[in-house]
């Protein structure tokens, strides 16, 4: 840390000391750590934290989103030894931060309580190799969002296998020549990735040290096959999700039907106002009648960077945002995702029935969700390249160059590559 | 009659272009009106229940009014910047133009390698010399790398190589010092290089992502681009945002508009003076 900082830090001390708070009591002056983030709603939490805590204070910053040029701060920072203690990070992210060495093992100020607080599986999720890089924060468990009122005016079944999603796929086309079940962004694989996580083999393990590539199995090349030909023959629309276009579409039903993480349910609502009451939230369907596979899509951890002076406060700060009934409220109300603490889940904002779904609750069907969301999948660094490399090549694929699989294919051998010059043993 | 089809040719051409330039600040206008629904379901290209006012309020009033505190900061970077990057740029090009000295050509060719350089390559080298002096996430931290621009030295060189050495003899004989010539007559014969450098280091701080998204952490520091990223990154979840992040990038770019249209003046002269050498 820079010595202007310190002295900022300084005069901050004293000016709360100034004020005669509790700091003055305790006869310390508070810990003061920065947190960058760009979670919407993280604000009031922070202020939260801040109004009942003495012995640590913490300043957010508010930075553009990790994708956007966020994690190219971070990295920035960690280099220039000037990186804040606490970090909002993705959960895909945290290998490649790793790599570079630029996180700091918590397992030396987590307590057995603590990690019995949260979710297993989440958990999973910032393991490495021994270590523990972040507390989670939240994960996407999926469903299927669907239009209650055109299902029942349709005389269509809510689908319950991917076979009869395709069946239902036809159908929406047939009462409907404007409507698709559902549309598959192409050029955001995202999704995708998640739809393959259901399908049961992870894209990579790490068993006997090594980087192990299995995005061409045979699960994910079925999960590359079933999309490619449902798009072939016209029962899905190929466009982007989250765009100006697609909330259209939301709201003139004419996509009925969409996998989607739970987080999704604030966007539609806020986007797809006047749709409210008519959407109901179902499982994801299944491979195998009768399975009980889920998927996460997206899904968010706090990290301690690099250089942190005071880890312990830090962790004592990044438990406390993701565990306290009223922080996991403010945040599951910006929409946040699904909390990876287990007393979350049961959180009054997420037992009540949901106005936009028609008075359903959806708190069971999540938390089952959640669970049934198949362990074992490891991020990889380098997530982010081999994403852009899907995005670009599938559509490519349906302009007619290549196939899904080919692509798989291509971004394997790529990203296995990559790992290689990473110094990394892979295969 | 060859040189009227002619003539015709490139006005159809110059107006189709002109179009394909325009339309999408045509957009930016329409969607600038709307609200946030008819953002999204009405007609792109026409208005739809015209709203301007009530947006430009909404914009302004957004987080406790930020929205100012970006522009004024993104005029304090862009204006400060470009006005020391055009001084020391037509220093340095007069100099290299008009003083004999050793490594002149060297110099020059170093500089003239910055031009080939992005901005965006050497933002992280630039944020960790910053770090060290103490100086990230401060307004010096974007001032500061703003003051160079390689382009604006080559152009001021070229400029002042046309300033005639007789007047600049003529200004010595009468007893003028080097500062004085350089202050009152050199700076005049460049000045419509002077004016393309200011616009130019202008739209390029103004249009800055990279440097003040590595530099700046505290949102109350950042500019236009910085700010209204951010809130595209909660748009989703806070759909009024999708209307300001518009109505924003509508009202981000009106200085550029009336500073291109202030000094173009300047600047076409300078463009037609400049391509006649003596």
């Amino acid at each position: 840390m820079g010595s202007p900082l310190l002295s900022l830090a300084a005069v901050a001390m004293l000016l709360v000391s100034a004020c005669g708070g509790g700091a003055g009591a305790t006869g310390r002056d508070p810990v003061r750590l920065t947190f960058w983030a760009w979670v919407p709603g993280m604000d009031k939490a922070v202020e939260l934290f801040n109004r009942t805590h003495d012995d640590v204070q913490v300043t957010l910053d508010n930075i553009p989103p990790g994708p956007k040029g966020g994690y190219a701060k971070m990295h920035a920072a960690v280099l220039a030894g000037d990186a804040p203690c606490l970090a909002q990070m993705e959960f895909q992210e945290l290998p490649s931060f790793l790599l570079n060495v630029e996180l700091t093992d918590l397992n030396p100020y987590l307590t057995d309580a603590d990690r019995a607080d949260f979710q297993q599986n989440t958990w999973d999720l910032v393991t490495y190799e021994g270590g523990t890089y972040a507390v989670p924060q939240a994960t996407g468990p999926m469903a299927l969002y669907y239009r209650a009122d055109l299902f029942d005016k349709w005389g269509i079944e809510v689908p319950k296998t991917w076979a009869e999603y395709r069946e239902a796929a036809a159908r929406v086309r047939e009462a409907d020549p404007d409507a698709y079940v559902t549309n598959f962004p192409a050029n955001d694989t995202s999704p995708f990735i998640s739809l393959a996580w259901q399908a049961g083999t992870p894209w990579f393990d790490t068993r006997g040290g090594v980087w192990n590539a299995k995005m061409t199995s045979q699960e994910t090349l079925k999960v590359a096959d079933y999309w490619q030909g449902m798009i072939k023959d016209g029962l899905v629309k190929v466009s982007p999700h989250f765009a100006p276009g697609w909330y259209k579409d939301l709201a003139s039903g004419h996509l009925v039907a969409i996998p989607l993480a739970q987080w999704a349910e604030a966007i539609l609502a806020a986007n797809a106002p006047d749709t409210a009451g008519k959407w109901r939230a179902a499982p994801l369907p299944q491979w195998e009648a009768g399975g009980k596979a889920s998927a996460s899509n997206g899904g968010s951890s706090t990290a301690l960077l690099r250089g942190c002076e005071h880890p312990r406060e830090a962790v004592e700060f990044a438990l406390w945002i993701n565990r306290d009934p009223r922080s996991v409220a403010m945040l599951i109300e910006s929409g946040y995702g699904w909390p990876a603490a287990i007393d979350g889940m049961s959180s009054p904002s997420l037992t009540k029935p949901s106005a936009f779904l028609g008075g359903q609750r959806t708190d069971q069907l999540f938390t089952e969700s959640s669970s049934q969301v198949p362990r074992g999948w490891v991020w990889w660094p380098g997530y982010e390249e081999t994403r852009q490399r899907l995005n670009d090549s599938f559509p490519r694929a349906l302009a007619g160059e290549g196939t899904f699989a080919s692509a798989l294919r291509a971004a394997q051998t790529q990203v296995v590559e990559q790992l290689r010059e990473k110094g990394l043993r892979a295969q | 009659m060859r040189t009227v089809s002619l003539r015709w040719l490139t006005t159809v051409l110059l107006l189709v272009l002109a179009a394909y330039f325009l339309l999408p600040l045509y957009w930016l206008i329409v969607a600038a009106t709307k609200n946030t629904g008819d953002l999204i379901n009405s007609s792109p290209l026409w208005f739809a229940n015209p709203q301007l006012w009530t947006n430009l309020g909404d914009l302004f009033a957004f987080s406790d009014g930020i929205y100012l505190r970006w522009i004024l900061n993104s005029v304090i970077y862009s204006g400060l910047g470009a006005a020391g990057a055009t001084l020391i740029a037509a220093c340095a090009g007069y100099a290299m133009a008009k003083c004999e000295f050793r490594g002149r050509e060297a110099l020059f060719n170093v500089i003239l390698a910055g031009v080939l350089l992005p901005t965006t390559a050497i933002g992280l080298p630039l944020f960790l010399l910053m770090s060290d002096a103490g100086l990230a996430n401060t307004y010096w931290a974007v001032l500061l790398p703003s003051l160079v621009s390689p382009f604006g030295v080559y152009l001021s060189r070229v400029y002042a190589a046309t300033v005639p050495d007789d007047v600049l003899d003529a200004a010595r004989a009468d007893g003028a010092g080097e500062w004085r010539i350089f202050l009152t007559i050199a700076l005049k014969i460049m000045s419509p290089a002077l004016v393309t450098i200011f616009l130019f280091q202008f739209i390029g701080i103004w249009n800055n992502y990279f440097l003040p998204l590595v530099m700046l952490s505290d949102s109350s520091l950042y500019p236009l681009t910085l700010g209204l990223t951010s809130w595209q990154g909660f748009a989703d979840r806070e759909p009024i945002l999708q209307t300001l992040v518009v109505v924003g990038s509508f009202v981000s770019v009106i200085p550029l508009i009336v500073l291109s249209g202030a000094l173009q003046r300047f600047w076409r002269a300078g463009l037609t003076e400049g391509s006649v050498r003596e």
